[in-house]
C-alpha cells in the first residue's frame, strides 16, 4: 500500500501487529479427568515449578484457578514433607 | 469418622525390621482406639528434596485409616517424640466417612489388588524366564 492511498482502517478491526504466534493455553486437568492432582506424586508436581523450585504462575501453565489452588496446595504438601524442595540453590 | 493421610519419615539406615515394628505399633495405636486401618504404604528409601536433621535419605511410610480426631492426637503425639521419626505430615482427606464406606473401599482395593498381584507372578515369572537369556549378554558387555 502506498501512503497516497490509505484508508483509515474501520474502528474495532485489529491490526496485524501481533507477530509472535499465540497459542490458546487450557488447563490440562479440565481437559483430562484422569489426572489428579496428589502431593504423593512429586514427580508430575515438577511440571508446575520451575528450575529454582518457585511454583509456576496460572499466565504460564495456562491452569484455571481451581485447578491452580489445587496444585498449590498439593506443592506446599510435598514440600512439608521433602518430596519437593523449597528453594533450590545451584551452584554451591 | 474422618479420613486421614499420615505420612512419616523414618531414619533410613534402620534395619527392616525395626521400620516393620514401627508400623506395626502405629497401627495397634490406630486400632486399639476403634480406627480403621484403610491401607499402609511402604514407599520406602528415598532421597530427601532436602536435609532434615542432618539426614538426605529417609524411609517413608504412608497410613491411610478412618478414625476419629484424638487418634490422629495420639499419634502425633508419639511420633513427635519418637527419635527415629525425621518429620511426618497429616492430610484430613474426607470430613465423613462411614464404617461401610470404608469396608467397600478396603474391598475394592483387594479387589484391584487380586489381578494385580496375577500380572505381578505372570511378570515375576516372565522375569525369571528373561532372566536367563538376558543374564549373558549383560555379562558379556561387562567383560567387555
Amino acid at each position: 500500500m502506498t501512503p497516497g492511498n490509505y484508508q483509515p482502517r474501520p474502528q474495532g478491526a485489529s491490526r496485524p501487529q501481533k507477530k509472535f504466534f499465540h497459542r490458546r493455553k487450557f488447563c490440562r486437568f479440565c481437559s483430562d479427568s484422569n489426572l489428579k492432582i496428589e502431593y504423593k506424586d512429586p514427580q508430575s508436581l515438577r511440571d508446575f515449578l520451575t528450575e529454582r523450585g518457585k511454583i509456576m504462575p496460572r499466565r504460564i501453565t495456562g491452569s484455571c484457578s481451581k485447578h491452580q489452588r489445587e496444585i498449590t496446595l498439593a506443592i506446599k504438601r510435598a514440600r512439608s514433607i521433602a518430596l519437593l524442595p523449597f528453594v533450590v540453590a545451584d551452584g554451591k | 469418622m474422618r479420613r486421614y493421610d499420615v505420612v512419616f519419615i523414618a531414619l533410613s539406615n534402620l534395619p527392616d525390621s525395626e521400620i516393620s515394628e514401627i508400623v506395626e505399633r502405629y497401627q495397634t495405636m490406630v486400632t486399639e482406639r476403634k480406627g480403621l486401618i484403610i491401607k499402609i504404604e511402604k514407599w520406602g528409601k528415598r532421597k530427601l528434596a532436602y536435609d532434615i536433621k542432618k539426614q538426605n535419605m529417609g524411609f517413608y511410610v504412608l497410613f491411610d485409616f478412618a478414625g476419629d480426631s484424638h487418634i490422629v492426637d495420639e499419634v502425633e503425639r508419639n511420633l513427635k517424640i519418637d527419635d527415629k521419626i525425621l518429620k511426618f505430615l497429616t492430610v484430613k482427606t474426607a470430613e465423613e466417612i462411614t464404617a461401610e464406606e470404608v469396608e467397600v473401599i478396603i474391598e475394592a482395593a483387594a479387589k484391584a489388588k487380586e489381578p494385580a498381584e496375577g500380572a505381578e507372578k505372570t511378570a515375576a515369572d516372565m522375569a525369571v524366564a528373561a532372566e536367563t537369556p538376558e543374564a549373558s549378554p549383560e555379562t558379556k558387555e561387562e567383560e567387555k
